[in-house]
Protein backbone atom coordinates (compact mmCIF):
# COMPACT_ATOMS: atom_id res chain seq x y z
CA UNK A 1 0.00 0.00 0.00
CA UNK A 2 1.20 3.48 -0.85
CA UNK A 3 1.31 6.47 1.19
CA UNK A 4 -0.66 8.21 -1.11
CA UNK A 5 -3.22 5.46 -1.30
CA UNK A 6 -3.54 5.19 2.34
CA UNK A 7 -3.75 8.78 2.84
CA UNK A 8 -6.64 9.28 0.14
CA UNK A 9 -8.36 6.74 2.58
CA UNK A 10 -7.92 8.68 5.42
CA UNK A 11 -9.11 11.89 3.81
CA UNK A 12 -12.30 10.14 2.55
CA UNK A 13 -12.65 8.84 6.64
CA UNK A 14 -11.99 11.95 7.52
CA UNK A 15 -14.61 13.52 5.17
CA UNK A 16 -17.18 10.62 6.83
CA UNK A 17 -16.36 10.80 10.75
CA UNK A 18 -17.34 14.52 10.24
CA UNK A 19 -20.76 12.91 8.46
CA UNK A 20 -21.02 9.99 11.35
CA UNK A 21 -20.54 13.04 14.59
CA UNK A 22 -23.38 15.00 12.65
CA UNK A 23 -25.44 12.89 12.31
CA UNK A 24 -25.05 11.53 15.71
CA UNK A 25 -26.42 14.89 16.84
CA UNK A 26 -29.76 13.72 15.14
CA UNK A 27 -29.99 10.10 16.06
CA UNK A 28 -27.96 9.90 19.27
CA UNK A 29 -28.60 12.97 20.89
CA UNK A 30 -31.62 14.44 19.27
CA UNK A 31 -33.21 11.04 18.99
CA UNK A 32 -34.24 11.55 15.23
CA UNK A 33 -33.94 8.96 12.87
CA UNK A 34 -32.52 10.10 9.68
CA UNK A 35 -32.53 8.35 6.89
CA UNK A 36 -31.90 11.38 4.18
CA UNK A 37 -28.68 12.70 5.52
CA UNK A 38 -26.88 12.05 2.46
CA UNK A 39 -29.19 14.87 1.05
CA UNK A 40 -27.25 17.56 3.38
CA UNK A 41 -24.23 16.35 1.82
CA UNK A 42 -24.98 16.34 -1.55
CA UNK A 43 -26.19 20.16 -1.22
CA UNK A 44 -22.90 21.06 0.19
CA UNK A 45 -21.17 18.89 -2.69
CA UNK A 46 -22.79 20.52 -5.46
CA UNK A 47 -22.77 23.78 -3.65
CA UNK A 48 -19.31 24.23 -2.80
CA UNK A 49 -18.39 22.21 -7.09
CA UNK A 50 -20.70 24.77 -8.40
CA UNK A 51 -19.32 28.21 -6.96
CA UNK A 52 -15.95 26.91 -7.50
CA UNK A 53 -16.44 25.71 -11.12
CA UNK A 54 -17.54 29.51 -11.88
CA UNK A 55 -14.54 30.94 -9.98
CA UNK A 56 -15.48 31.63 -6.20
CA UNK A 57 -12.42 30.62 -3.89
CA UNK A 58 -13.09 27.45 -1.81
CA UNK A 59 -12.39 29.43 1.22
CA UNK A 60 -15.56 30.85 0.58
CA UNK A 61 -17.24 27.90 -1.09
CA UNK A 62 -17.00 25.58 1.90
CA UNK A 63 -18.99 27.76 4.87
CA UNK A 64 -21.45 28.61 1.43
CA UNK A 65 -22.22 24.63 1.11
CA UNK A 66 -22.66 24.36 5.11
CA UNK A 67 -25.23 27.41 4.97
CA UNK A 68 -26.96 25.87 2.23
CA UNK A 69 -27.02 22.47 3.25
CA UNK A 70 -28.35 24.30 6.92
CA UNK A 71 -31.43 25.82 5.57
CA UNK A 72 -32.30 22.86 3.61
CA UNK A 73 -31.76 21.23 7.16
CA UNK A 74 -34.39 23.65 8.01
CA UNK A 75 -36.50 23.26 5.48
CA UNK A 76 -36.96 19.34 6.40
CA UNK A 77 -36.82 19.83 9.92
CA UNK A 78 -39.60 22.54 9.87
CA UNK A 79 -41.94 20.03 7.79
CA UNK A 80 -41.29 17.02 9.35
CA UNK A 81 -40.36 16.87 12.78
CA UNK A 82 -43.94 16.82 13.77
CA UNK A 83 -43.64 13.56 12.44
CA UNK A 84 -42.20 10.72 14.60
CA UNK A 85 -40.65 7.28 14.94
CA UNK A 86 -41.49 5.76 11.62
CA UNK A 87 -43.19 8.15 10.19
CA UNK A 88 -40.11 10.65 10.95
CA UNK A 89 -37.58 8.18 8.62
CA UNK A 90 -40.00 7.62 5.89
CA UNK A 91 -40.19 11.36 5.65
CA UNK A 92 -36.24 12.14 5.40
CA UNK A 93 -35.63 8.97 3.62
CA UNK A 94 -37.89 11.04 0.81
CA UNK A 95 -36.24 14.10 1.23
CA UNK A 96 -32.89 12.20 0.57
CA UNK A 97 -35.03 10.65 -2.41
CA UNK A 98 -35.83 13.84 -3.49
CA UNK A 99 -32.84 15.94 -3.26
CA UNK A 100 -31.19 13.71 -5.47
CA UNK A 101 -33.69 13.11 -7.78
CA UNK A 102 -33.86 17.14 -8.48
CA UNK A 103 -29.91 16.65 -8.65
CA UNK A 104 -30.15 14.24 -11.61
CA UNK A 105 -33.00 15.81 -13.48
CA UNK A 106 -31.43 19.60 -13.18
CA UNK A 107 -29.51 18.96 -16.37
CA UNK A 108 -29.13 23.02 -16.57
CA UNK A 109 -27.50 23.14 -13.01
CA UNK A 110 -26.25 20.10 -12.19
CA UNK A 111 -25.49 18.56 -15.75
CA UNK A 112 -27.59 15.66 -14.56
CA UNK A 113 -26.34 12.16 -14.51
CA UNK A 114 -23.33 13.04 -16.58
CA UNK A 115 -22.37 14.85 -12.93
CA UNK A 116 -19.74 18.03 -12.35
CA UNK A 117 -16.27 17.07 -13.93
CA UNK A 118 -12.87 19.52 -13.52
CA UNK A 119 -13.87 20.85 -10.01
CA UNK A 120 -10.71 23.08 -9.03
CA UNK A 121 -8.85 22.02 -5.77
CA UNK A 122 -8.71 24.07 -2.93
CA UNK A 123 -6.40 27.10 -3.36
CA UNK A 124 -5.44 29.65 -0.85
CA UNK A 125 -3.25 31.91 -2.52
CA UNK A 126 -0.78 31.15 -4.27
CA UNK A 127 -0.98 27.58 -2.49
CA UNK A 128 -2.95 24.57 -4.35
CA UNK A 129 -3.97 22.07 -2.34
CA UNK A 130 -2.58 18.93 -4.90
CA UNK A 131 -1.77 15.62 -2.82
CA UNK A 132 -3.20 13.34 -1.02
CA UNK A 133 -0.61 14.87 1.85
CA UNK A 134 -1.61 18.32 1.36
CA UNK A 135 -5.51 17.26 1.21
CA UNK A 136 -4.66 15.29 4.50
CA UNK A 137 -3.74 17.98 6.47
CA UNK A 138 -6.05 20.63 5.10
CA UNK A 139 -9.16 17.69 5.95
CA UNK A 140 -7.43 17.32 9.24
CA UNK A 141 -7.44 20.40 10.16
CA UNK A 142 -11.08 21.20 9.03
CA UNK A 143 -12.28 17.76 10.37
CA UNK A 144 -10.91 18.46 13.72
CA UNK A 145 -12.29 21.79 14.11
CA UNK A 146 -15.75 20.38 13.30
CA UNK A 147 -15.40 17.64 15.98
CA UNK A 148 -14.46 20.22 18.75
CA UNK A 149 -17.66 22.60 17.67
CA UNK A 150 -19.97 19.77 17.92
CA UNK A 151 -18.68 18.00 20.71
CA UNK A 152 -18.62 21.30 22.38
CA UNK A 153 -22.17 22.25 21.27
CA UNK A 154 -23.24 18.18 22.18
CA UNK A 155 -21.59 18.79 25.75
CA UNK A 156 -23.20 21.59 26.67
CA UNK A 157 -26.72 22.25 28.08
CA UNK A 158 -28.09 22.33 24.73
CA UNK A 159 -27.29 18.69 24.53
CA UNK A 160 -28.17 18.04 27.11
CA UNK A 161 -32.23 19.56 26.70
CA UNK A 162 -31.87 17.12 23.05
CA UNK A 163 -30.72 14.08 25.26
CA UNK A 164 -33.78 15.03 27.63
CA UNK A 165 -36.05 15.50 24.61
CA UNK A 166 -34.92 12.14 23.35
CA UNK A 167 -35.53 10.47 26.59
CA UNK A 168 -38.60 11.84 27.28
CA UNK A 169 -40.51 14.58 25.40
CA UNK A 170 -43.58 15.08 27.67
CA UNK A 171 -41.01 15.86 30.74
CA UNK A 172 -39.32 18.24 28.56
CA UNK A 173 -42.58 20.02 27.47
CA UNK A 174 -43.42 20.29 31.43
CA UNK A 175 -40.24 21.80 31.88
CA UNK A 176 -40.43 24.14 29.40
CA UNK A 177 -38.58 22.95 26.36
CA UNK A 178 -39.97 23.69 22.98
CA UNK A 179 -39.33 20.52 21.47
CA UNK A 180 -39.93 21.19 18.00
CA UNK A 181 -37.98 24.18 18.06
CA UNK A 182 -34.81 21.94 19.88
CA UNK A 183 -35.09 18.95 16.93
CA UNK A 184 -35.21 21.54 14.23
CA UNK A 185 -32.13 23.14 15.84
CA UNK A 186 -30.45 19.66 16.10
CA UNK A 187 -31.06 19.26 12.52
CA UNK A 188 -29.71 22.64 11.40
CA UNK A 189 -26.43 22.36 13.12
CA UNK A 190 -25.97 18.58 11.88
CA UNK A 191 -26.59 19.18 8.28
CA UNK A 192 -24.71 22.21 8.24
CA UNK A 193 -21.33 19.63 9.29
CA UNK A 194 -23.06 17.56 6.55
CA UNK A 195 -22.92 19.98 3.90
CA UNK A 196 -18.98 21.22 4.76
CA UNK A 197 -18.21 17.57 4.22
CA UNK A 198 -19.64 17.09 1.19
CA UNK A 199 -17.91 20.15 0.22
CA UNK A 200 -14.86 18.56 0.83
CA UNK A 201 -15.89 15.07 -0.83
CA UNK A 202 -16.47 17.36 -3.81
CA UNK A 203 -13.34 18.86 -3.29
CA UNK A 204 -11.20 16.11 -3.22
CA UNK A 205 -12.77 13.72 -5.50
CA UNK A 206 -13.51 16.50 -8.39
CA UNK A 207 -16.34 14.31 -9.34
CA UNK A 208 -19.56 13.69 -8.31
CA UNK A 209 -22.47 12.78 -9.75
CA UNK A 210 -26.22 12.20 -8.44
CA UNK A 211 -25.45 8.42 -7.97
CA UNK A 212 -22.56 9.55 -5.33
CA UNK A 213 -25.49 10.25 -2.91
CA UNK A 214 -27.89 7.33 -2.48
CA UNK A 215 -29.99 5.93 0.22
CA UNK A 216 -27.19 3.45 0.66
CA UNK A 217 -24.49 6.86 1.20
CA UNK A 218 -26.97 7.22 4.25
CA UNK A 219 -27.38 3.70 5.37
CA UNK A 220 -23.98 3.80 5.70
CA UNK A 221 -23.96 6.98 7.93
CA UNK A 222 -26.04 5.65 9.95
CA UNK A 223 -24.58 2.43 10.38
CA UNK A 224 -21.53 4.67 11.34
CA UNK A 225 -23.13 5.86 14.31
CA UNK A 226 -25.29 2.86 15.40
CA UNK A 227 -21.49 1.26 15.27
CA UNK A 228 -20.03 3.89 17.19
CA UNK A 229 -22.46 3.64 19.87
CA UNK A 230 -25.82 6.66 20.23
CA UNK A 231 -24.87 9.96 21.39
CA UNK A 232 -20.83 8.59 21.43
CA UNK A 233 -19.03 11.32 19.27
CA UNK A 234 -15.61 9.34 20.04
CA UNK A 235 -17.34 6.19 18.90
CA UNK A 236 -18.40 7.87 16.13
CA UNK A 237 -15.36 8.74 14.55
CA UNK A 238 -13.65 5.59 15.10
CA UNK A 239 -16.50 3.57 13.69
CA UNK A 240 -15.88 6.14 10.71
CA UNK A 241 -12.54 4.72 10.05
CA UNK A 242 -13.35 1.35 10.44
CA UNK A 243 -16.05 1.16 7.60
CA UNK A 244 -14.35 3.36 5.12
CA UNK A 245 -10.63 2.18 5.99
CA UNK A 246 -12.00 -1.78 6.17
CA UNK A 247 -13.33 -2.45 3.18
CA UNK A 248 -9.96 -0.86 1.50
CA UNK A 249 -7.73 -3.14 3.63
CA UNK A 250 -10.20 -5.88 2.47
CA UNK A 251 -9.96 -5.13 -1.18
CA UNK A 252 -6.38 -6.29 -1.10
CA UNK A 253 -7.14 -9.50 1.32
CA UNK A 254 -9.60 -10.27 -1.18
CA UNK A 255 -7.07 -9.91 -4.43
CA UNK A 256 -4.72 -11.51 -2.85
CA UNK A 257 -6.21 -14.62 -1.25
CA UNK A 258 -9.81 -15.19 -2.34
CA UNK A 259 -10.67 -15.06 -6.02
CA UNK A 260 -13.49 -13.40 -6.01
CA UNK A 261 -13.82 -11.51 -9.03
CA UNK A 262 -13.33 -7.45 -8.99
CA UNK A 263 -16.70 -6.69 -9.61
CA UNK A 264 -18.31 -8.99 -6.80
CA UNK A 265 -15.85 -6.72 -4.38
CA UNK A 266 -18.55 -3.70 -4.00
CA UNK A 267 -21.23 -6.33 -2.96
CA UNK A 268 -18.90 -7.98 -0.89
CA UNK A 269 -18.05 -4.72 1.09
CA UNK A 270 -21.93 -4.52 1.45
CA UNK A 271 -22.24 -7.77 2.73
CA UNK A 272 -19.20 -6.37 5.27
CA UNK A 273 -21.09 -3.63 6.55
CA UNK A 274 -24.40 -5.88 7.01
CA UNK A 275 -22.27 -8.68 8.93
CA UNK A 276 -20.87 -6.26 11.06
CA UNK A 277 -24.34 -4.12 12.16
CA UNK A 278 -26.02 -7.13 12.60
CA UNK A 279 -23.06 -9.17 15.08
CA UNK A 280 -23.01 -4.98 16.47
CA UNK A 281 -26.57 -5.04 17.34
CA UNK A 282 -26.47 -8.39 18.82
CA UNK A 283 -23.91 -8.01 20.97
CA UNK A 284 -22.70 -4.46 21.22
CA UNK A 285 -25.68 -2.55 20.67
CA UNK A 286 -24.60 0.05 23.01
CA UNK A 287 -21.83 0.86 20.24
CA UNK A 288 -17.84 0.80 20.58
CA UNK A 289 -17.42 3.46 22.20
CA UNK A 290 -16.83 3.72 26.14
CA UNK A 291 -19.76 4.45 27.87
CA UNK A 292 -20.13 6.75 31.06
CA UNK A 293 -23.10 6.15 31.64
CA UNK A 294 -22.77 2.59 31.86
CA UNK A 295 -20.48 2.33 34.18
CA UNK A 296 -21.91 4.93 36.62
CA UNK A 297 -25.37 2.77 36.31
CA UNK A 298 -23.05 -0.28 37.69
CA UNK A 299 -21.12 1.10 39.72
CA UNK A 300 -24.37 2.63 41.64
CA UNK A 301 -26.07 -0.96 41.70
CA UNK A 302 -22.65 -2.31 43.31
CA UNK B 1 -54.81 32.11 40.90
CA UNK B 2 -56.27 29.32 38.43
CA UNK B 3 -59.52 29.64 37.37
CA UNK B 4 -61.39 26.89 35.68
CA UNK B 5 -64.49 27.59 33.79
CA UNK B 6 -67.13 25.20 32.52
CA UNK B 7 -64.37 22.94 31.26
CA UNK B 8 -65.50 19.87 28.80
CA UNK B 9 -63.10 17.34 27.06
CA UNK B 10 -64.49 13.83 25.23
CA UNK B 11 -62.48 11.12 24.32
CA UNK B 12 -64.69 9.65 21.22
CA UNK B 13 -67.97 8.67 22.75
CA UNK B 14 -66.48 8.96 26.00
CA UNK B 15 -66.83 12.37 28.02
CA UNK B 16 -63.56 12.53 30.25
CA UNK B 17 -64.69 15.87 31.75
CA UNK B 18 -67.94 17.59 31.06
CA UNK B 19 -68.47 21.37 32.86
CA UNK B 20 -65.77 21.01 35.16
CA UNK B 21 -64.97 24.94 36.89
CA UNK B 22 -63.04 25.59 39.46
CA UNK B 23 -60.42 27.94 41.11
CA UNK B 24 -57.29 27.65 42.99
CA UNK B 25 -56.48 30.65 45.46
CA UNK B 26 -52.79 31.64 45.51
CA UNK B 27 -50.99 30.59 48.70
CA UNK B 28 -53.32 27.66 49.10
CA UNK B 29 -53.02 23.95 49.03
CA UNK B 30 -55.80 22.75 46.79
CA UNK B 31 -56.62 19.02 46.59
CA UNK B 32 -58.51 17.65 43.44
CA UNK B 33 -60.36 14.14 44.61
CA UNK B 34 -62.53 11.78 42.95
CA UNK B 35 -63.20 7.67 42.27
CA UNK B 36 -60.82 6.54 39.86
CA UNK B 37 -61.68 7.74 36.34
CA UNK B 38 -63.27 11.04 36.90
CA UNK B 39 -61.51 13.23 35.18
CA UNK B 40 -58.71 14.09 37.24
CA UNK B 41 -55.70 13.59 35.30
CA UNK B 42 -57.44 15.03 32.29
CA UNK B 43 -58.03 18.11 33.83
CA UNK B 44 -54.18 18.28 35.02
CA UNK B 45 -53.55 17.38 31.66
CA UNK B 46 -55.50 20.29 29.48
CA UNK B 47 -54.44 23.29 32.36
CA UNK B 48 -50.82 22.18 31.37
CA UNK B 49 -51.73 22.23 27.84
CA UNK B 50 -50.41 18.08 27.06
CA UNK B 51 -54.33 18.14 25.82
CA UNK B 52 -56.77 20.85 24.38
CA UNK B 53 -59.82 21.18 26.19
CA UNK B 54 -63.45 20.96 23.70
CA UNK B 55 -64.75 23.79 25.26
CA UNK B 56 -64.24 25.94 28.59
CA UNK B 57 -61.22 28.47 29.30
CA UNK B 58 -58.59 28.51 31.76
CA UNK B 59 -56.94 31.39 33.04
CA UNK B 60 -53.63 31.66 34.76
CA UNK B 61 -52.90 35.04 37.04
CA UNK B 62 -56.03 36.60 35.07
CA UNK B 63 -55.00 35.92 31.52
CA UNK B 64 -56.25 33.70 29.11
CA UNK B 65 -53.71 30.73 28.69
CA UNK B 66 -56.03 28.25 26.74
CA UNK B 67 -54.38 29.33 23.19
CA UNK B 68 -50.34 28.91 24.87
CA UNK B 69 -48.62 25.51 24.25
CA UNK B 70 -47.58 23.29 26.94
CA UNK B 71 -44.11 25.23 27.31
CA UNK B 72 -45.18 28.48 27.13
CA UNK B 73 -47.49 27.34 29.66
CA UNK B 74 -44.93 26.07 32.11
CA UNK B 75 -42.62 29.42 31.55
CA UNK B 76 -45.40 31.23 32.98
CA UNK B 77 -44.62 29.59 36.00
CA UNK B 78 -47.16 26.60 35.87
CA UNK B 79 -44.80 23.25 36.93
CA UNK B 80 -46.39 19.49 37.21
CA UNK B 81 -45.40 16.22 37.85
CA UNK B 82 -46.79 13.34 36.52
CA UNK B 83 -48.72 10.13 37.81
CA UNK B 84 -46.18 7.77 36.64
CA UNK B 85 -42.42 9.19 37.16
CA UNK B 86 -41.36 11.09 34.27
CA UNK B 87 -37.71 11.69 35.63
CA UNK B 88 -34.72 10.83 33.49
CA UNK B 89 -33.50 7.89 34.49
CA UNK B 90 -30.44 7.84 32.73
CA UNK B 91 -29.47 11.33 33.96
CA UNK B 92 -27.80 11.98 37.53
CA UNK B 93 -30.35 13.97 39.96
CA UNK B 94 -28.44 16.95 39.52
CA UNK B 95 -28.95 17.27 36.10
CA UNK B 96 -32.55 16.36 36.08
CA UNK B 97 -32.52 19.45 38.00
CA UNK B 98 -30.43 21.80 36.05
CA UNK B 99 -32.96 20.86 33.29
CA UNK B 100 -35.65 22.47 34.99
CA UNK B 101 -33.82 25.46 35.53
CA UNK B 102 -36.04 27.94 34.21
CA UNK B 103 -32.36 30.40 33.82
CA UNK B 104 -30.05 28.53 31.71
CA UNK B 105 -27.93 29.17 28.58
CA UNK B 106 -29.22 26.19 26.60
CA UNK B 107 -29.03 27.71 23.40
CA UNK B 108 -26.53 25.77 21.29
CA UNK B 109 -24.61 29.01 20.35
CA UNK B 110 -24.59 29.50 24.45
CA UNK B 111 -21.91 26.41 24.22
CA UNK B 112 -19.24 29.06 22.80
CA UNK B 113 -19.85 31.36 26.04
CA UNK B 114 -17.75 29.60 28.18
CA UNK B 115 -17.55 31.85 31.09
CA UNK B 116 -20.56 32.88 31.25
CA UNK B 117 -22.62 29.18 30.52
CA UNK B 118 -19.56 27.93 33.51
CA UNK B 119 -21.05 31.02 36.08
CA UNK B 120 -25.13 30.23 35.03
CA UNK B 121 -25.04 26.53 35.54
CA UNK B 122 -22.75 27.23 39.08
CA UNK B 123 -25.59 29.35 40.16
CA UNK B 124 -28.37 26.92 39.19
CA UNK B 125 -26.65 24.07 40.73
CA UNK B 126 -26.72 25.98 44.12
CA UNK B 127 -30.74 26.27 43.11
CA UNK B 128 -30.54 22.53 42.94
CA UNK B 129 -28.69 21.95 45.63
CA UNK B 130 -31.15 23.94 48.35
CA UNK B 131 -33.92 22.15 46.72
CA UNK B 132 -32.15 18.91 47.03
CA UNK B 133 -31.89 19.77 50.64
CA UNK B 134 -35.43 20.10 50.44
CA UNK B 135 -36.51 17.12 50.15
CA UNK B 136 -33.65 15.58 51.75
CA UNK B 137 -31.93 14.16 48.86
CA UNK B 138 -28.62 16.08 48.68
CA UNK B 139 -26.33 13.07 48.99
CA UNK B 140 -27.79 11.91 46.35
CA UNK B 141 -26.69 14.62 43.02
CA UNK B 142 -24.53 11.98 41.57
CA UNK B 143 -26.40 9.18 41.59
CA UNK B 144 -28.06 8.56 37.87
CA UNK B 145 -31.71 9.52 38.88
CA UNK B 146 -33.02 5.51 37.86
CA UNK B 147 -31.40 3.94 40.32
CA UNK B 148 -32.72 5.89 43.49
CA UNK B 149 -36.11 4.21 45.34
CA UNK B 150 -39.53 4.60 43.82
CA UNK B 151 -39.97 7.15 47.08
CA UNK B 152 -36.60 9.31 46.51
CA UNK B 153 -38.03 8.93 42.63
CA UNK B 154 -40.88 10.99 43.71
CA UNK B 155 -39.17 13.32 46.20
CA UNK B 156 -36.91 14.26 43.31
CA UNK B 157 -39.24 14.85 40.77
CA UNK B 158 -40.99 17.32 43.51
CA UNK B 159 -37.84 18.83 43.24
CA UNK B 160 -37.28 19.10 39.86
CA UNK B 161 -40.56 20.97 39.46
CA UNK B 162 -40.09 23.36 42.43
CA UNK B 163 -36.53 24.28 40.59
CA UNK B 164 -38.87 26.02 38.21
CA UNK B 165 -38.90 28.56 40.56
CA UNK B 166 -43.04 27.92 40.07
CA UNK B 167 -46.08 30.06 40.87
CA UNK B 168 -48.57 27.01 40.76
CA UNK B 169 -47.24 23.49 41.69
CA UNK B 170 -49.47 20.60 40.15
CA UNK B 171 -48.82 17.11 41.72
CA UNK B 172 -50.22 14.21 40.20
CA UNK B 173 -50.24 11.92 42.99
CA UNK B 174 -47.58 12.80 45.11
CA UNK B 175 -48.36 10.34 47.27
CA UNK B 176 -49.01 7.14 45.67
CA UNK B 177 -47.63 4.17 46.19
CA UNK B 178 -45.08 5.47 48.91
CA UNK B 179 -44.74 3.83 52.55
CA UNK B 180 -46.28 5.49 55.42
CA UNK B 181 -42.72 7.51 56.45
CA UNK B 182 -42.36 9.09 53.19
CA UNK B 183 -46.42 9.84 52.77
CA UNK B 184 -45.49 12.20 56.21
CA UNK B 185 -42.96 13.30 54.84
CA UNK B 186 -44.58 14.79 51.26
CA UNK B 187 -47.20 16.46 53.47
CA UNK B 188 -44.98 17.70 55.91
CA UNK B 189 -43.05 19.15 52.85
CA UNK B 190 -45.98 20.37 50.99
CA UNK B 191 -47.60 22.15 54.01
CA UNK B 192 -44.13 23.86 54.41
CA UNK B 193 -44.26 25.14 50.57
CA UNK B 194 -47.44 26.27 51.45
CA UNK B 195 -45.58 28.34 54.24
CA UNK B 196 -43.09 30.09 52.26
CA UNK B 197 -45.97 30.91 49.99
CA UNK B 198 -46.52 28.46 46.98
CA UNK B 199 -49.63 27.70 45.55
CA UNK B 200 -50.40 24.03 45.59
CA UNK B 201 -53.11 21.58 43.38
CA UNK B 202 -52.52 18.25 43.56
CA UNK B 203 -53.93 15.15 43.22
CA UNK B 204 -54.31 12.11 45.78
CA UNK B 205 -56.45 9.07 46.60
CA UNK B 206 -55.45 8.62 50.15
CA UNK B 207 -58.11 10.44 52.15
CA UNK B 208 -55.99 10.91 55.74
CA UNK B 209 -52.90 12.90 53.58
CA UNK B 210 -55.51 15.13 51.17
CA UNK B 211 -57.23 15.81 54.97
CA UNK B 212 -54.15 16.87 56.78
CA UNK B 213 -52.96 19.47 54.37
CA UNK B 214 -55.13 20.19 52.01
CA UNK B 215 -57.02 24.15 52.74
CA UNK B 216 -59.56 23.35 49.95
CA UNK B 217 -61.48 20.27 48.19
CA UNK B 218 -62.20 19.75 44.86
CA UNK B 219 -64.57 16.68 43.90
CA UNK B 220 -64.96 15.05 40.54
CA UNK B 221 -66.89 12.64 39.88
CA UNK B 222 -67.67 11.65 36.17
CA UNK B 223 -65.94 14.50 34.75
CA UNK B 224 -67.76 17.41 37.14
CA UNK B 225 -67.10 18.66 40.30
CA UNK B 226 -70.06 17.82 42.59
CA UNK B 227 -68.74 19.40 45.66
CA UNK B 228 -66.02 21.73 46.80
CA UNK B 229 -65.18 23.21 50.44
CA UNK B 230 -63.02 22.88 53.35
CA UNK B 231 -61.74 19.32 54.25
CA UNK B 232 -64.82 19.00 56.87
CA UNK B 233 -67.34 19.80 54.44
CA UNK B 234 -66.44 17.91 52.25
CA UNK B 235 -66.32 14.69 54.80
CA UNK B 236 -70.22 15.79 55.26
CA UNK B 237 -71.06 15.91 52.06
CA UNK B 238 -73.79 13.50 51.00
CA UNK B 239 -72.59 13.68 47.06
CA UNK B 240 -69.16 12.94 47.76
CA UNK B 241 -70.27 9.41 49.93
CA UNK B 242 -72.18 8.70 47.60
CA UNK B 243 -69.92 9.07 44.47
CA UNK B 244 -66.90 7.55 46.89
CA UNK B 245 -68.94 4.38 48.20
CA UNK B 246 -71.63 4.42 46.12
CA UNK B 247 -75.72 5.92 46.41
CA UNK B 248 -77.20 4.07 49.35
CA UNK B 249 -73.85 2.52 50.49
CA UNK B 250 -73.28 4.87 53.38
CA UNK B 251 -72.81 3.30 56.75
CA UNK B 252 -74.94 5.86 57.97
CA UNK B 253 -77.68 8.56 57.18
CA UNK B 254 -79.98 5.76 55.47
CA UNK B 255 -82.93 7.48 54.18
Amino acid sequence: MSGDYLLSVLNIALIYSILAVSLNLVIGFAGLLNLGHAAFFAIGAYTSALLTLVGIPFGIALPFAGILAALFGLLLGATSLKLRGDYLALATLGFGEIVRIVLKNWDGLTRGALGLVHIPRPSFLQFTVKSPFDYFILYFIIALVSFFVMKKICNSPFGRTLKAIRDDEIAATSLGKNVFRYKVTALFIAAFFAGIAGSMFAHVITYIEPNSFTFLESTIIVAMVVLGGVANIKGSVIAAFVLIGFPELFKFVVQVWIPFPASAQAGIKMLVYGLLIIGAMLYQPEGWGIRKLVRKKSEGNA
Amino acid sequence: MLSVNHLKKSFGGITAVKNCSFEVQGGSITALIGPNGAGKTTVFNIVTGFMRQDHGEIFFNNKNIDELPSHKRAALGIARTFQTIRLFPKMTVLENLLLAMPNTKEQWYHAFQNSALKKIEEENKKVALTWLSFVGLHAKIDEAAGNLSYGQQKLLEIARALCRSPKLLMLDEPAAGVNPAMLKKIGELLTKLKQQGMTILFIEHDMEFVMGIADKIIVLDYGEEIAIGKPVEIQKNQRVIDAYLGVGGGLENHD
